[in-house]
């Protein structure tokens, strides 16, 4: 074996010198031929020639042995060569191939990648799928947390659990030497992080004893803040922070040690999706475990269930110890309470999970237009180069080595197509990160999905061998004689027939394809075009995070009056207001009565200073705006239209709403302010995509017990600069006092819906690039068409066919395929419409007019594809159409 | 093709059983040939140097150019040890197809 090797390789090394030796052995034989034959009695000619008789020929014989030195990989050289040689022929044919591999494979990795980051996210926490949330319930809120002792309930009778732990919010002024700063925080159970499994970049996470009254002055950061705080200083560990908690009335602030870091995407679930920077231990007090605390929703709750137990029996065991402990429980517990067990994958993930299939889905399409596509040029290629491989079928070329030469073919048009595609998917995917919205989550963590790489690839390599194979396959030698006489035949054969049918699946899912995302694409710009009522631009908005001495009613109002004095007078900011409530902002809602009625309205409630309106531009419809003089007035409101709409009679000026226990007097009425997100629960919240418009009641700061304090300011200056000033200010009156995210408030206005823009983009690009695979698809085929048909197109001139009856023939083919691919189409649009709702923004799933649109680029981009192929059949010469044969 | 593979084969095992007998160069090989087929295989000269070339290529034979007789160089091929393992293996499967055809003859 090994001997056979040396000899292979060694015939390959020595091959130039045993060319030179096979014709000195050739002629040496050939000599002692022919001098035996001498020595028989020939004469020297006729003895050379019988000679060379005899050997069958110099030149045959110097082959046949060549022939047996060829090695395989001669072969594969050889191959290669005549593809390359092929390719440089046909340049048109071999870029429309790997173009359309690459864009194909290309996109459909990029748009998948960037999907993949975005919304299916990686969960930061080991074995996630052991884990499951535990959610207290009510008839209408579903997000309850858990009373401690039924946490310890859980921990101490369910058996398919390991470990159970839980957190609960909190804010902190972190309070330096030169700042304050707000952090929004985490009081975490000391066992919370093992149970998520979640460990520490540096120093370590919680211990057990950190749980111990008198020990919880100990505090983990995240790398973020660590950043943005710290400067990223590694001696960090060990140091001592001053902490002053959002509720707490003691002024001096409390000092804890930082034991470690945790890495920032630790996004502790919260059902808000607030985030937090910092942990601190929550410590489960005697209070915490009395039988009281049974009706104290506290902790959401998160637990790991033993290996090896199924999640669906780990619920019904958590839902039934929860039953149990309610029965026995029956006075204190939470009334008409239920329970409700989710796995976290599927809390975290399941909201995106439309979008992403929606993204994966239109990736799919187009990998899969793309293979049609690639599919049809290669039949268009192999059915042309019919005649040319049946000769040499005919010849004697074997049909494997037909096959072998074919494949190496398409492999090189495959890779070439892949590199291009790996190139694309390279350079679109940061580009697409640039553009993505900040407000999309794990933006940063957007990269190349290697797996979709490669089999967005393969498939593209099983379609393109497949039907680059194919024509090799059809050519059955009883049929060899047919296809050798017939040249550019006039009839349409199978292969014609089979790649009539993708152009059709091919304008199918491409109608498809561009209907969803003019569906989306218009429900999107409807969504950037909805009426606010408000103007968002130039105008600034920051959370005022108040120490609990000050946040009480009165005091809150007098130090943002303060606050409202100060800035008032600085050059760069041209307005400046409070207020308790914004839009595009996570609020609560109030309930409110008006006259004649006990009904109650939800309405949202905003305390403000007098001039939010005015800064925000809000229109005045009847009446006054708030006023210097209205300062501390418990009896006046301003409305909106909404409200206005539910008091009696017509005049709304003069009339009493009670809000608070309070009847104040409607003294103006202003236009409504529509929001884009979702109310549930009495709470609006940012993720939706529904228009609210709200009853909105506006009273005097300080006259209603405000949750939450907003500084607006209308500018020409950075978000920066403004949070500077502000912060300087601030401090100045209160060195406690701290703001929390200046932004821009159009940045509010633009997150919401800031995900279904996203994917309405990716899908358009997706639409767009079909669009033009399927306008080269349909020009390639008529094309061909026109090619192979150009002798029955000559005798129809020759008999007298106008160029306008020409022309007609070629696009009663084209409009044959087309029309019955947009009515396939259309038919496909209509059935998804259903699975593409959630993402339509005010539009219907079947409107007869964005159809309608699609259906007409579609047949537009059509007829310039046809157009090319139409006009050259007409310029058909007949003399030389039939001459050419 | 599957006409000539059984000549092929045949030619090879020929070529082998010479070499067996001592080294030869090709013109050598084919008058033995001549000679041990009695005139009947002469026709068969042309195939020689490729079969022994893919002899040489599946490691069967190895080849030298040697000097040999009035100046001239000549390829002289030998027998390797795979070769005459091939050439026994070989020669035992040809008796018994010969054995076995000579019983269907014989029974017909």
């Amino acid at each position: 074996m090994i001997g056979r090797v040396m000899a292979k390789v060694r015939s390959l090394m020595t091959r130039g010198r045993a060319e030179g030796e096979l014709d000195e052995e050739l002629r040496f034989h050939v000599e002692m031929e022919t001098q035996a034959h001498i020595r028989a009695g020939m004469s020297p000619a006729s003895a050379r020639r019988a000679a060379l008789l005899d050997l069958g020929g110099f030149e045959q014989t110097r082959e046949a042995v060549r022939d047996e030195r060829t090695t395989i990989f001669d072969r594969r050289g050889q191959d290669l060569r005549y593809a390359l040689r092929r390719m440089r022929r046909e340049p048109g044919y071999a870029a429309a191939a790997i173009v359309t591999i690459g864009l194909a494979v290309g996109l459909a990795t990029t748009v998948y990648s960037v999907a993949a980051s975005v919304l299916l996210r990686p969960f930061p926490y080991g074995d996630p799928e052991r884990l499951v949330t535990v959610w207290k319930t009510s008839e209408s809120i579903d997000f309850f947390p858990l009373p401690v002792p039924e946490l310890l309930d859980i921990k101490n009778r369910a058996r398919s659990v390991q470990a159970i732990g839980g957190l609960d919010r909190e804010g902190f002024t972190l309070v330096g030497s030169r700042t304050t700063e707000w952090v929004d925080a985490f009081r975490v159970t000391a066992n919370l992080f093992d149970v998520l499994q979640v460990h520490a970049v540096k120093g370590r996470t919680f211990i057990p004893e950190d749980g111990q009254p008198g020990r919880e002055h100990v505090a983990v950061i995240g790398e973020a803040l660590w950043r943005r705080v710290f400067g990223s200083d590694p001696g960090v560990i060990g140091r001592r922070i001053q902490l002053v908690a959002e509720g707490s009335k003691a002024s001096a602030p409390e000092t804890y040690e930082v034991v470690g870091i945790v890495a920032s995407d630790v996004e502790l679930f919260y059902p808000t999706h607030f985030g937090a920077e910092l942990y601190v231990p929550r410590v489960l007090s005697a209070s915490d475990r009395a039988e009281s605390a049974r009706s104290m929703p506290s902790l959401f709750t998160f637990a790991r269930t033993r290996p090896g137990v199924r999640l669906s029996e780990a619920a019904a065991e958590i839902r039934s110890v929860l039953a149990a402990s309610a029965r026995e429980h029956p006075n204190v517990s939470l009334p008409a309470a239920g329970s409700r067990v989710v796995p976290l994958q599927e809390e975290l993930v399941g909201r995106t999970r439309p979008a992403f299939l929606l993204l994966a889905a239109a990736a799919g399409v187009l990998l899969l237009i793309g293979c049609v596509n690639v599919a049809n040029l290669l039949l268009a290629g192999g059915m042309r180069r019919a005649p040319e491989l049946a000769a040499r079928l005919a010849l004697g070329c074997s049909r494997a080595r037909l096959l072998q030469q074919l494949l190496t073919e398409h492999l090189l048009l495959a890779c070439g197509g892949g590199v291009l595609g790996a190139l694309l998917a390279f350079c679109a995917t940061p580009a697409l990160k640039r553009v993505a919205p900040a407000s999309l989550p794990r933006v940063d963590h957007i990269q190349v999905d290697a797996a979709a790489f490669a089999f967005a690839l393969a498939t593209a390599l099983i379609a393109g061998l497949v039907f680059g194979l194919a024509p090799a396959v059809m050519l059955a030698r009883p049929r060899l004689a047919a296809i050798l006489k017939t040249r550019s035949g006039t009839a349409t054969s199978s292969g014609g027939r089979l790649r009539h049918i993708l152009v059709v699946a091919e304008t199918a899912l491409v109608l498809a394809l561009l209907a969803s995302a003019s569906l989306i694409g218009t429900g999107v710009w409807r969504l950037t075009h909805v009426p606010i009522g408000f103007q968002p631009k130039g105008v600034l908005v920051a959370q005022l995070k108040l120490p609990a001495r000050v946040d009480a009613n009165e005091h809150g109002a007098r130090f943002e009056r303060e606050l409202l004095a100060r800035l008032r007078g600085l050059p760069d900011l041209a307005q400046v207001s409070t207020t308790s409530e914004l839009p595009f902002t996570w609020g609560v809602l109030d309930a409110v009565k008006v006259p004649g009625s006990d009904a109650w309205h939800r309405t949202l409630v905003a305390a403000t200073d007098c001039d939010y309106l005015r800064l925000l531009e809000v229109p005045l419809r009847a009446g006054r705006l708030l006023g210097l003089q209205d300062a501390g007035n418990h009896h006046v409101v301003v409305i909106n239209e909404t409200l206005k709409h539910l008091l009696p009679g017509d005049q709304a000026i003069g009339q009493h709403v009670e809000i608070d226990k309070q009847w104040r007097e409607v003294v103006g009425v202003v236009g409504d302010i529509t929001e884009v997100g979702r109310v549930s629960a009495g709470v609006i919240r940012r993720t939706g995509t529904s228009r609210v418009t709200l009853p909105a009641a506006y009273v005097p700061a300080g006259t209603y017990d405000a949750s939450s304090h907003f500084v607006v300011v209308r500018t020409a200056t950075t978000s920066a600069s403004a949070d500077a000033t502000i912060r300087r200010v601030a401090r100045a009156i209160d060195p406690e006092v701290t703001l929390r995210g200046t932004a821009p408030l159009e940045d509010r206005v633009m997150a919401a819906g800031a995900e279904t823009r996203f994917c309405a983009l990716l899908v358009s690009i997706f639409a767009v690039v079909a669009l033009v695979l399927s306008a080269v698809g349909l020009f390639g085929v008529l094309a061909h068409a026109v090619g192979q048909r150009t002798r029955e197109i000559g005798i129809h001139m020759a008999l007298g066919a106008r160029p306008g009856r020409v022309r007609w023939i070629v696009a009663r083919r084209a409009l044959g395929l087309v029309g019955s691919g947009a009515v396939i189409g259309l038919g496909i649009a209509l059935a998804s419409g259903r699975a593409i709702r959630s993402f339509l923004f005010e539009v219907a799933p079947a409107d007869p007019w964005i159809l309608a649109g699609a259906t007409a680029l579609l047949l537009g981009v059509a007829a310039l594809a046809t157009w090319i192929p139409v006009r050259r059949a007409a310029r058909v010469d007949p003399t030389t159409a039939l001459k050419c044969e | 093709m599957q006409k000539s593979e059984l000549l092929q084969g045949t030619l090879d095992l020929l070529v082998l059983k010479i070499l067996a007998l001592g080294p030869n160069h090709g013109w050598g090989i084919s008058q033995r040939i001549r000679q041990m087929s009695r005139e009947e295989l002469s026709a068969s000269q042309g195939s020689l140097y490729p079969a022994l070339h893919r002899l040489e290529v599946k490691g069967f034979v190895k080849s030298e150019m040697t000097p040999s007789e009035n100046n001239r160089r000549a390829r002289v091929y030998t027998l390797t040890a795979a070769g005459r393992r091939h050439l026994e293996a070989e020669k035992q499967t040809w008796d018994q197809f010969v054995a076995s055809m000579g019983r269907v003859l014989q029974g017909a």
